[in-house]
């Protein structure tokens, strides 16, 4: 993400330079020379400096982004300063692959001004000088933050505005948002929400965010949607534009290019290694490359990478596919299973707990056998109930999750001995945490209908406790003896007893609108690439995709988050397989 | 008002079934300042509250019937604060403080300390009951009616046991609850145990009819008689049940043709079953999942799900294949009383039940040829 800090220091050293982060303060020299060739530091001065920030890319060119990407985020901004209309850009896309380097290179091009905020920013109004020191009152976070988008709303850095260099205070800046104040509990993100909105208002200076926040490549709406209003989100002065991964001869022409300046000689071998390590990552790539690469790292020479490369985590969807599909394969002539059940709910981003959920939920369909899915959901069975013994409620229960998860884990892979043929099918949340939380609701419901029945005879106190026997035995004659008084308040179960084959349609039906609706949500997900249909709205498809069930066919495709990068160069290879996700037969 | 409330006596003599327990309430009432903690307990509809608020009356007077509805919030230590709703009058004080789920020891020992901290003002009483000497005695102490003990963590009964000894000067107790082995022992040792057994049928339909004549219906014999069968010897349940029947008739006849209104919840339980014993697939568990969240998300408690499915499934079962079945049950019930994770117990059932039905049948199958 900010790869490129040749400023860091700059940072630091604030107060003294009041948080003007601007990337032309920090490398003055790069400025003339910003369309023609690299100037390089010099050597003797950069040696102990990582090779990340050494060899920050210092033109568009040398960007490992696509350059089709890397025109329309410029495409943008020039219309974001001419017409003032674009106010916010979202750059997604996972860690490490050039999101803030390409802003800031961009803006360095342009001749703008990038203003940024660190936690350590602190508003003019707040610093007082004495003398030689400075003292700074402490506020919070989020204030400090407010603080900034005030100022840097303005289009200027604040320091211009203390008039230093009249002539420059003309230039315009843009806001780039990578590091955000903690946002935990409602109100803070409540406020943010608000902050935004309001910056996003009468801001003048457009502004980018950067958000890394997504697993395999893609970042749910929901996450996006608790920092910035949806109104403002989707309306169309913001525009989300997603950031793929490096591919392979992108990073290789950045690795050959370090290669060349550090004039030291790695294998393709190594090269190719690295990219299939990294998953896009270029910090990672670069990094790995110093430790590597003979001369620069103690361990010299050594052709092959020592480790075992980034840890992948495993997206829900994908660990779940592994333990339901239960790949096996031959080793030794012996038949074992394709992945080790342990590791794989370990390395899943969901706790043991909804992991456990998800895997009762959505095991049903993988069995053929009534007798098969009775012995997973007996296994299903203990394991939840090592989750909660009671005896250990109060102290720590997490020493029994590994037990659990491991049973959970196996499951499937022991007890389905005739699986269901292999199909396309979707994950979704499983409903039970929906009934729960309905049920939550119509206790609170019931509980208050219960006190309003109680209400006029006071003596039997119904009004206190929450009887079960309220909603087994009273509840239901009461909605035949005072039926004005219930129904408005809660659904009951006749209008499905009541008609048991009108029931079954209606249900059929709910099933089909929701899985239209998740349909929905896969594409909008997976398929709607953001910058096809250019127009920046592609956070829409709500309203206009075709909510139509896609052959499976099409959803391979469309689940490969590389896909459209694999487009573009055959011969990439996917850093991970999706082969569990879909399965056609 | 409901009928169930309407109709339900307020003083010990009025009770019309369970003569011994009525009588022996009576003479504990006779002298409140030798009065022992109580602790009822009895099937669900069987009374017991009923029996507690006349208890009350017989102790206090008419002033044990000034109620007010309070609500009170409480601060854990550690800084959480509980909402609890609590029934007060100038004598006793009635909450269920398993409505404070996990801090409920601090709700319990909170109202104890209040309760045995304040004394009522004599005169007050005295002037307002006829009896006024043994009011003078009553006033001295105080009831505190714990409904729901069984939802009481264990924490909060280890708790209410000291408190019990400490405040037994000032304060009563009388703990009420359906099943009494959800209580921890030294809490049962210390109470008098009162337990109200169900009404037998005869009894119900006695009730049955008296209210029926307070209502000017006529209630034909057969009628009562097939009600207080349907209740299960629950009475709240069999004069919903009757009042649910008078407004579904219309009228004020109610004949032995009477459709009997059942409950809808027990009804798709039925289908439920129906369901399961018809076809042995995963695609049909699905189906009985949907119908499980469905329950669920009414509010059923899972239970007594388990309860009424095991009930509707063995009705139409060989007798070969009910103690496996039945021992499946109470296994998986079980396992949800011990945690908190009912899905996955009530799912393992349903799918047991399938695996050993669907073995039964296909044994019988290859028997045949």
């Amino acid at each position: 993400m900010s790869s490129s800090q040749p400023q860091a220091p700059k940072r630091l050293s604030w107060p003294l330079s009041l948080d003007t982060t601007t990337s032309n303060e920090s490398k003055p020299s790069s400025r003339k020379s910003s369309n023609t060739r690299v100037s390089f530091e010099d050597d003797s001065s950069s040696k102990d400096v990582m090779w990340v920030d050494r060899f920050t890319p210092r033109s568009s060119k040398e960007l490992c982004v696509a350059p089709k990407k890397v025109k329309e985020i410029r495409n943008w901004i020039e219309d974001a300063l001419k017409h003032r209309e674009n106010k916010l850009m979202v750059l997604v896309g996972s860690p490490g692959i050039g999101k803030s380097t390409t802003v800031r290179v961009l803006a360095n091009e342009m001749d703008l001004d990038v203003l940024s905020w660190n936690a350590s920013y602190v508003p003019r109004s707040h610093a007082t000088f004495q003398s030689n020191t400075v003292s700074v009152q402490q506020t919070s976070a989020i204030d400090s933050f407010r603080d900034f988008l005030q100022h840097s709303g303005t289009g200027f850095s604040s320091l211009q505005m203390s008039g230093e260099d009249h002539s420059a205070s003309r230039r315009e800046s843009i806001i780039l948002l990578e590091e955000l104040p903690n946002l935990h509990g409602l109100e803070a993100a409540r406020r943010f929400r608000e902050m935004m909105s309001h910056h996003m208002s009468r801001s003048q200076a457009p502004t980018v965010l950067i958000f890394s926040d997504v697993s395999e490549g893609k970042h749910r709406p929901d996450d996006l949607e608790k920092l910035i209003d949806p109104t403002v989100l989707y309306s169309s002065s913001a525009s989300i534009r997603q950031i793929h991964p490096a591919t392979k001869p992108q990073m290789k022409k950045v690795l050959d290019r370090i290669c060349k300046q550090t004039k030291c000689k790695v294998s393709e071998g190594l090269l190719e290694e690295l990219h299939f390590r990294s998953g896009g990552d270029i910090r990672y790539a670069v990094m790995n490359l110093q430790v590597h690469v003979p001369g620069s790292s103690p361990r010299s020479s050594s052709k092959t990478i020592i480790g075992n490369g980034r840890d992948v985590k495993l997206s829900t969807f994908h660990a779940l596919g592994k333990l339901l599909y239960a790949k096996r394969k031959e080793e030794n002539g012996k038949t074992i299973l394709a992945f080790n059940p342990d590791n794989t709910l370990e390395r899943s981003d969901l706790g043991i707990r909804n992991s456990l959920r998800f895997l009762e939920y959505h095991s049903v369909d993988f069995f053929t056998d009534i007798a098969d899915l009775s012995c997973a959901f007996d296994l299903y069975s203990d394991a939840a109930s090592l989750l909660d013994h009671p005896d250990w409620s109060r102290s720590d229960t997490s020493f029994m999750e590994p037990y659990a998860a491991s049973v959970a884990g196996r499951t499937v892979a022991e007890t389905n001995k005739n699986p269901a043929p292999r199909k396309f099918r979707q994950f979704s949340t499983p409903k039970i945490f929906d009934v729960l939380r309905k049920r939550r609701e119509n206790q609170h419901l019931f509980h208050q209908l219960e006190r309003k029945v109680a209400g006029m005879h006071l003596s039997m106190s119904n009004a206190i406790g929450q009887a079960s026997s309220f909603n087994t035995d009273t509840l239901p004659y009461l909605r035949t003896i005072a039926p004005n008084d219930v129904n408005p308040h809660v659904d009951n179960l006749y209008s499905i007893t009541g008609q048991p084959a009108l029931s079954r349609d209606h249900q059929r039906n709910e099933t089909d609108k929701i899985l239209e609706d998740q349909t929905a949500i896969l594409e909008m997900d997976d398929i709607v690439d953001y910058d096809t249909d250019g127009s920046g709205n592609g956070m829409k498809p709500q309203m206009d995709q075709p909510t139509s069930h896609l052959p499976p066919k099409a959803k391979v495709e469309s689940i490969d988050y590389k896909a459209d990068n694999c487009k573009n160069d055959p011969a990439s290879v996917s850093p991970c397989e999706p082969e569990i996700i879909v399965i056609d037969d | 008002m409901l009928w169930v409330d309407k109709h339900r006596p307020s003083s010990l003599t009025a009770l019309s079934y369970h003569g011994s327990i009525s009588q022996r309430l009576e003479s504990l009432a006779q002298k409140p300042e030798s009065l022992p903690h109580l602790f009822f307990y009895g099937p669900s509809g069987s009374g017991k509250r009923t029996r507690i608020t006349a208890l009350l009356g017989a102790i206090f007077g008419s002033s044990a019937n000034r109620l007010k509805l309070d609500q009170r919030t409480f601060t854990t230590p550690t800084g959480r604060t509980v909402e609890i709703h609590m029934v007060t009058s100038p004598h006793h004080v009635e909450l269920s403080p398993g409505d404070a789920g996990n801090n409920d020891r601090f709700v319990i020992q909170d109202v104890l300390k209040e309760l045995a901290a304040t004394k009522n003002i004599r005169s007050s009483v005295a002037n307002m009951d006829k009896d006024s000497q043994q009011a003078d005695a009553a006033a001295e102490i105080k009831v505190v009616v714990l409904n729901q003990v069984d939802r009481l963590s264990k924490q909060a009964q280890a708790a209410l046991r000291r408190t019990m000894e400490k405040y037994a000067a000032t304060c009563r107790l009388i703990l009420c609850c359906d099943n009494p082995s959800k209580l921890i022992a030294p809490l049962r040792s210390r109470c008098l145990g009162i337990r109200v057994p169900a009404p037998s049928i005869t009894e119900i339909v006695g009730v049955l009819n008296a209210v029926a004549q307070k209502e000017n219906l006529t209630l034909s014999d057969a009628f009562a008689e097939k009600l207080a069968k349907e209740s299960n010897r629950n009475l709240r349940k069999a004069l919903l049940m009757l009042e649910a029947a008078k407004v579904q008739a219309g009228g004020n006849q109610l004949g032995a043709d009477q459709i009997l209104p059942s409950t809808d919840w027990e009804l798709y339980i039925s289908q439920l079953a129906q369901d399961i014993t018809n076809e042995q697939s995963p695609s049909r568990l699905m189906a009985a999942r949907e119908k499980l969240y469905e329950l669920l998300v009414n509010c059923i408690p899972a239970t007594t799900i388990l309860k009424k499915l095991t009930g509707e499934l063995i009705s139409s079962l060989d007798d070969s294949l009910k103690l496996e079945v039945l021992e499946w049950a109470a296994f998986y019930e079980h396992r949800i009383a011990m945690g908190s994770k009912e899905i996955f117990h009530l799912e393992a059932f349903v799918a047991k039940f399938m695996a050993i039905y669907k073995k039964y049948l296909n044994d019988m199958f290859a028997d045949d040829f």
